[in-house]
């Protein structure tokens, strides 16, 4: 199985510590973007940034992300089959709201435990998921109404 | 001097999600709006031919220690104070629009001081719980767009008109 690891512009050294032990690369090919984390892979491929994400999302037959809205957002509207691992080393509990969403409306898989790594990467492929269906923002008349009023 | 100053409409917004927020809302405006050329207070770029110039602030704050914060919150307060300046020295500025988030409380209040209109994106990531941001935001900004209706009961005068 192709795993692409992505956690954006932040760094969670916890999540590629756990994809590094407990996924094994006779199992999973996978490749990591780091960013700007401090714990370097020893077993599996990565880069810190890249203008390749999107390519490496493409090819992979499974991503898992932080719950960076960024990320999460442009994989749910990809379909991109999707574990999400909301970043705990972070001190405030923004990305825990993004993960209620995505658990209460069943749009991807949600891991709350590092230790269980493998398993939430086997329901993620295995359990199906509701379409993500968003309604595009519609409001530049409404801005463009408050810009010109004096 | 501040005549013949350029009109612009200002951007303001962090990086990650913020700046993903602000691409997907220039990559969705109207030609009337990209009319008038945008300049970035911000602390990332995105490339975008609408911008005419990128002027850098820190963040507010750090996401993951209190103890830098204090620190943090003072440079970012006179910085941003510098640039919000800097911009309305050298531009007249039509409209601030933000997608957070707290690198646009200072620029805001300026502007709005100015008589500047203020526009302002609750984060997409702000499903259950309101920010911090977003509650001083919210009485701050002349229009205020959530972009999950479940916000509503926290900003009763806000607009939802979907998501970017």
């Amino acid at each position: 199985m192709k795993i692409f690891v992505t956690v954006g512009h932040t760094h969670y050294n916890a999540l590629f510590k756990a994809v590094d032990e407990q996924l094994s690369p006779n199992k999973y090919q996978i490749v990591n973007q780091i960013s700007e984390g401090t714990y370097i892979p020893s077993n599996h491929q990565y880069f810190k940034y890249s203008t390749q994400v999107k390519d490496e999302v493409v090819k992979a037959d499974l991503v898992i992300t932080h719950a960076g809205a960024g990320s999460v957002f442009d994989l749910l509207e990809m379909s991109k089959p999707t574990l999400i691992v909301p970043n705990f080393d972070r001190i405030d509990n923004h990305q825990k709201d993004l993960a209620d969403f995505v658990i209460k409306n069943n749009y991807a898989c949600v891991c709350n435990d590092l230790a269980q790594l493998e398993k939430y990467v086997l329901d993620s492929v295995n359990n199906s998921f509701n379409p993500y269906n968003k309604s595009n923002f519609s409001g530049y008349d409404k801005i463009l109404e408050v810009i010109k009023q004096t | 001097m501040f005549k013949n100053r350029p009109e612009v409409i200002l951007m303001v917004y962090g990086k990650g999600g913020h700046a993903a927020q602000m691409t997907r809302f220039i990559q969705g405006a109207p030609e009337e709006l990209k009319s008038t050329p945008f300049i970035a207070l911000s602390d990332v770029k995105i490339k975008d031919k609408n911008f005419i110039r990128q002027f850098y602030c820190i963040e507010a704050r750090d996401k993951f220690s209190y103890m830098k914060n204090i620190f943090i919150f003072i440079l970012h307060f006179f910085w941003s104070l510098i640039q919000i300046t800097r911009i309305l020295m050298n531009y007249r500025v039509v409209s601030m629009i933000s997608t957070g988030p707290g690198i646009a409380v200072v620029p805001a209040l300026i502007c709005r001081m100015l008589g500047v209109k203020v526009i302002y994106f609750e984060s997409w990531s702000r499903i259950f719980t309101p920010s911090i941001a977003g509650k001083i935001m919210y009485r701050v900004a002349n229009l205020f767009f959530i972009q999950h209706e479940s916000l509503q009961k926290y900003y009763p005068k806000s607009r939802f008109f979907g998501r970017l």
